[in-house]
């Protein structure tokens, strides 16, 4: 009798009883503090334990968090009103003094690079009306503060001064007001939450979320194949086929999130890694000249590559942003693929016999970047242009786009609700001191389209911000300052007994797991 | 010690020998000259429109990739980089840690004595690391991913090339050399090193085995060959995502083909390993 | 001896010593880590302070001075990425790196041996033939090719096994509990696939030439039956050379496993190397390279204590 009681109690399934939710994810984080360094992975899993004053919805579009409200006062100063009755995972009350106490610990700087100061670099002081309403005033006009205060997690002032992102590694430390409380955390091994009884907000379903990083992607899906997980970010290109035949699995996936582009060398009289047939250098730079960059827009069948390099999870574009971001321009539609356009202009543009050219780009970094550069490059062969792919390892890659030291690259960029960041990022002058075009490696510069950028940062009516942007955007995609290719689909997949809301900014998080009910 | 390097089943067949050094032999040829013959060459002809084919479609043997490039022309240049990668490496190997070993043996004292300890350090890392950690600091590219290859195997050479000089010195050819006035750079090149040449051929064969294994690992990981030049170990990477559903020629092939080219040279390594065994004893 | 174990001892620091300028050299070469680190909305300015705040300003040899000064202080570097000290991080993932290694290692040795031995005895049949062919196939066939199809097969497919990570561990070890054998299996399996092979072709070539010296024909002669010389002598003079092999091949195959540990994402040393690499965390890559070099110092040097107290033939000759 004892024998069989004992081996009945092998049997009983003690998962059955408690709710866990077994998640893939891509990438490690690099550490439980949520002010450590800004990065996808860190800040996704951050959204489950701490939270900030205002939130972002699965389309960036802003909720009220642990504010209730933010209203403009003045140029210069906002007022947000605090939610009352929150209480952090040791007990402690949510009020003002935590909103202070969190930005002077971001303004001392914490983590390698301190880069949670770029989301409050345009604050300058944060004033305490009452516990439960602070007046925040800005250096400057700026209209897009309360996005940056959208990244910052909110910590309990309970927990002092002189605090390591290290003590993070511990329970008592890592304290928010999120729906999840910390477990813990094993580097390269797992991330374990639990549920937040006392969470404010709408109770969780998952007694304890288990996060486990799988890099190879193939690995990740197997793993989610073999039931080792109940959903996994990030199926690969190759398997998205199978969702199709199986009922056992569901495919989940965003809006467009990732725009990909082509990049051209645009500063340079003769440009570093063109050549021509013969292989001797040309007197100028081909990319120069608009009709060369229309041709090689239309000599790109972006359908074809989104459906056999993304299996199908693509989106063609012809401007930088998705429908619905301010600045959108519905008349702006990509470039379908016409050869017999591309060789004409190139023969307008005196480029008959063609070019060589080094295309790079990096590999892994996007989806199937190595392999959409080859089908790019196979597909310029028809109008003459011999483009040599160079696979470059990111580091390197990155270091030689921060000085634009390429001739033809490939680039991505994250796809917002607002189009002012990539515009002042990507297209204006590129000016170090001033921060403005930090990313502009191809070295684009146009005046007018930098007045108009320059004075959007500055215009705090919504509306008019919207007219500028618009005008923004069209300059750059007429003037073909980059060619835009398509935007990315990023996906997750789980058992179908789950559902999933996918995020724009493709945060994997747990909130947005839920039960399937049919 | 130097025992270890020579791990080999006593009983060599010589039938199996002597085919697989026939075989090698067919292979090189066959993967040099055939591409000029073949009707697609997979380095200059990429077709879009008619991707993934089957084996035996269209002209294409071993069928297309996914970017409409011809397989079997793809695995020739893929013998063709294992070869040429794996040949001058394993030869610069062999060339520079045979000199330092003999030289180093011959010298003795403190010379030999680092040496001896690099030499110990080295052959106790795996190369495969040594390989990995020098192409992060020297970059992706053919001549770091040669260089790295050489630098992992070069002590192999050295270790044997070292005991078999040893030996040598003894011998009283080399004292009388020295007591003529002979210069030691020329003992060493006109009496050690050809007589530590028939060994280090044993070990040539089984160095180039791994380094064959090596690269085609490297290139797995993305680290060895640049990502558009063909390799087998590339092949395999890149076809193994569709290996299960539609195209599992595009990884069959090149990995069935890394296999028995490794095998066969591992074997030429037996053969050769017994009859300088038999010659010796 | 003792002078011995000094020299020795003092030529092992002297290299390692070298081997970290080298490897400074190198990694300060390699690329910009900021270029990597930064998101990619940051600011022109902080770049450059971002370059302050990680030392990355100063010049190769102030840089390369702080970290041989933190070095004296028992400090081998904090990490970029984690932002911990990287000695911590090495030390956390040794024992499942060590698990691994030591399960496949010793299952691959008592194999290998086992099939090695009686491929020696039997040399015409059939079975000698298919062993022998084996240990060719081992050794040549590409592992993470391997790794791949196993996991697909018997994880993807068949749900036998787990495809991923580790199991529950027990004391730190994942062996003392039924769901952390269940992990281990196939990332065992696959790094047996080679050791195997080795140790069969490394145990024939020995047994060979064992069993040819002259005392095992006078053994012979007194009529002692086969199996019992096997067992006996020849099993005895294997020791030495397959211990040696053992501890080689444990100290190569800790690193080595990379590629089966980024397979099945296994939390091991390896995989911390490759990350390190590709994220461009110096600090870790050079307290890497460190800690493999001290570990191989440590074990060469101890192989060779235990080698000169077994083998007493090597306890006369003077080192040279």
């Amino acid at each position: 009798m004892k024998k069989l009681l004992f081996l009945l109690s092998f049997c009983i399934n003690t998962q059955a009883v408690a709710e866990d939710l077994r998640i893939g994810l891509r990438a490690d984080i690099t550490s439980v503090d949520p002010h450590f360094h800004v990065s996808g992975p860190n800040s996704a899993m951050a959204s489950h334990m701490f939270e900030s004053l205002v939130k972002q919805d699965n389309n960036q579009k802003l909720l009220p968090g642990l504010a209730l409200s933010w209203e403009k006062q003045s140029d210069l100063i906002w007022e947000f009103k605090l939610r009352e009755n929150v209480k952090f995972h040791n007990n402690q009350v949510f009020e003002a003094k935590d909103v202070v106490y969190t930005i002077n610990r971001i303004q001392k700087g914490i983590g390698p690079l301190e880069s949670y100061k770029t989301y409050i670099r345009f604050i300058d002081k944060v004033e305490i009306v009452n516990p439960h309403k602070i007046k925040i005033s800005s250096i400057k006009p700026y209209p897009l503060l309360a996005w940056d205060i959208a990244m910052i997690g909110i910590l309990p002032h309970s927990l002092g001064e002189n605090l390591d992102s290290h003590d993070f590694n511990q329970a008592k430390t890592a304290v928010g007001t999120g729906p999840y409380r910390f477990v813990s955390w094993r580097p390269g091994q797992d991330i374990i939450i639990e549920k937040n009884n006392d969470y404010w907000g709408n109770k969780e379903p998952w007694d304890k979320v288990i996060f486990k990083p799988v890099p190879q992607d193939i690995s990740r899906f197997n793993a989610l194949l073999a039931g080792d997980f109940d959903f996994i970010e990030t199926v690969p290109v190759e398997e998205l086929y199978r969702f199709k035949e199986t009922s056992k699995f569901k495919l989940f996936a965003t809006i467009p999130s990732r725009l990909m582009y082509l990049c051209m060398d645009l500063g340079n009289k003769i440009s570093p890694y063109v050549l021509d047939m013969d292989g001797k250098a040309l007197t100028k730079n081909p990319f120069q000249d608009k009709r060369v960059r229309e041709a090689l827009s239309y000599a790109i069948n972006r359908e074809f590559l989104i459906q056999h390099y993304l299996g199908n999870h693509g989106k063609q574009t012809g401007q930088l942003i998705i429908e619905g971001a301010t600045g959108f321009n519905p008349d702006l539609k990509a470039h379908v693929q016409d050869i017999e356009k591309a060789k004409q202009l190139m023969k307008e543009a005196g480029y008959e016999k063609g070019f060589q050219v080094v295309f790079s780009s990096t590999s892994g970094r996007y989806v199937n970047d190595a392999k959409i550069v080859q089908a790019i490059a196979s597909m310029l062969e028809q109008i003459k242009i011999k483009a040599k792919v160079e696979i470059l390892p990111s580091n390197v890659f990155f270091s030689r786009s921060q000085k634009g030291d390429f001739s033809l690259s490939l680039g991505g960029w994250p796809v917002g609700r607002e189009s002012l960041s990539p515009l002042q990022a990507l297209f204006h002058r590129f000016d170090m001191k001033e921060g403005h075009g930090v990313f502009n490696r191809g070295r684009y510069a146009n005046q007018e389209l930098d007045v108009m950028i320059e004075k959007a940062l500055e215009t705090m009516d919504d509306v008019k911000r919207e007219e500028l942007l618009k005008k923004a955007n069209r300059v750059v995609v007429e003037d073909l300052a980059i060619i835009p290719l398509y935007f990315s689909i990023a996906n997750w997949a789980g058992k179908e007994s789950l559902t999933f809301e996918p995020r724009m900014d493709e945060y994997t998080i747990a909130m947005n797991v839920k039960k399937f009910k049919n | 010690m130097g025992m270890i390097s020579k791990f080999v089943s006593a009983e060599s067949s010589s039938f199996w020998g002597k085919a697989s050094l026939i075989g090698l032999f067919v292979v090189l040829a066959a993967s040099f000259v055939l591409p000029f013959f073949l009707p697609y060459d997979y380095k200059h002809f990429s077709d879009l429109e008619h991707l993934f084919l089957k084996p035996f479609s269209q002209g294409h043997i071993l069928g297309t990739n996914e970017f409409g490039r011809d397989m079997f022309s793809g695995l020739l240049y893929g013998l063709q980089t294992s070869f040429i990668i794996a040949g001058i490496s394993t030869f610069f190997a062999f060339a520079f840690g045979t000199f330092l070993g003999v030289y180093a043996a011959y010298k003795g004292g403190m010379v030999e004595k680092i040496l001896g300890r690099v030499t110990e350090l080295q052959l106790s890392i795996p190369s495969f690391l040594i390989a990995l950690l020098l192409i992060a600091f020297l970059g992706h590219g053919f001549l770091p991913l040669i260089a790295a290859l050489v630098l992992g195997q070069w002590a192999y050479f050295a270790q044997t090339a070292r005991s078999i000089a040893k030996a040598e010195i003894r011998q009283e050819y080399v004292l009388s050399a020295r007591l003529l006035g002979l210069s030691s750079f020329y003992i060493v090149c006109k009496h050690l090193l050809p007589n530590a040449l028939p060994p280090q051929i044993v070990v040539f064969s089984y160095q180039l085995a791994r380094a064959i294994a090596l690269e085609s690992a490297l290139s797995f990981l993305g680290v060895g060959v640049p990502l558009t030049e063909p390799s087998l170990g590339l092949f395999i990477a890149q076809g193994y995502a569709y290996f299960l559903n539609k195209a599992y020629w595009v990884s069959l092939f090149p990995g069935i083909m890394l296999i028995l080219l490794v095998m066969m040279v591992t074997k030429i390594g037996d053969y050769l390993n017994t009859i300088y065994d038999r010659k010796s004893s | 001896m003792i002078l011995y174990f000094t020299q020795r001892v003092i030529l092992t620091l002297v290299m390692l010593l070298i081997l970290t300028f080298v490897v400074f050299l190198g990694v300060y070469y390699i690329g910009d880590p900021i270029a990597l680190l930064m998101p990619e909305q940051g600011q022109g300015a902080s770049i450059d302070a971002a370059r302050k705040l990680l030392g990355l300003d100063g010049s190769f040899l102030t840089q390369y001075a702080t970290f041989i000064k933190g070095l004296f202080s028992g400090s081998l570097g904090k990490s970029f990425v984690f932002g911990t000290s990287c000695f911590d991080i090495i030390l956390e993932r040794l024992p499942a790196s060590l698990e691994l290694t030591l399960l496949a290692l010793l299952f691959s040795c008592i194999i290998g041996v086992k099939l090695g031995l009686y491929a020696a005895r039997f040399p015409e049949g059939k079975g000698a033939k298919w062993i022998e062919f084996y240990a060719l196939l081992g050794m040549s066939f590409p592992v993470y090719w391997l790794g791949l199809m196993l996991v697909t097969l018997f994880a993807a497919q068949l749900h036998w096994l787990p495809s991923i990570g580790r199991g529950e561990t027990f004391w730190g070890l994942s062996f003392l509990t039924i769901d952390g054998i269940r992990h281990l299996v196939l990332p065992v399996l696959v790094l047996m696939m080679f050791k195997v092979a080795l140790f069969i072709r490394l145990t024939r070539h020995f047994a060979g030439n064992v069993a040819q010296k002259s005392f095992v024909y006078f053994t012979r002669a007194r009529g002692i039956s086969e199996s019992i010389i096997y067992k006996k002598h020849i099993v005895k003079h294997l020791m030495l050379p397959i211990s040696t092999v053992f501890s080689l091949e444990f100290g190569s195959l800790l690193l080595s496993a990379v590629i089966t540990e980024s397979v099945f994402a296994w939390p091991g040393l390896g995989k911390l190397l490759i990350d390190a690499l590709l994220q461009l965390d110096r600090p870790m890559v050079i307290a890497f390279v460190i800690f493999v070099g001290l570990f191989y110092a440590i074990m060469n040097l101890v192989l060779d204590i235990i080698h000169r107290f077994i083998d007493p033939r090597l306890r006369e000759k003077r080192w040279a």
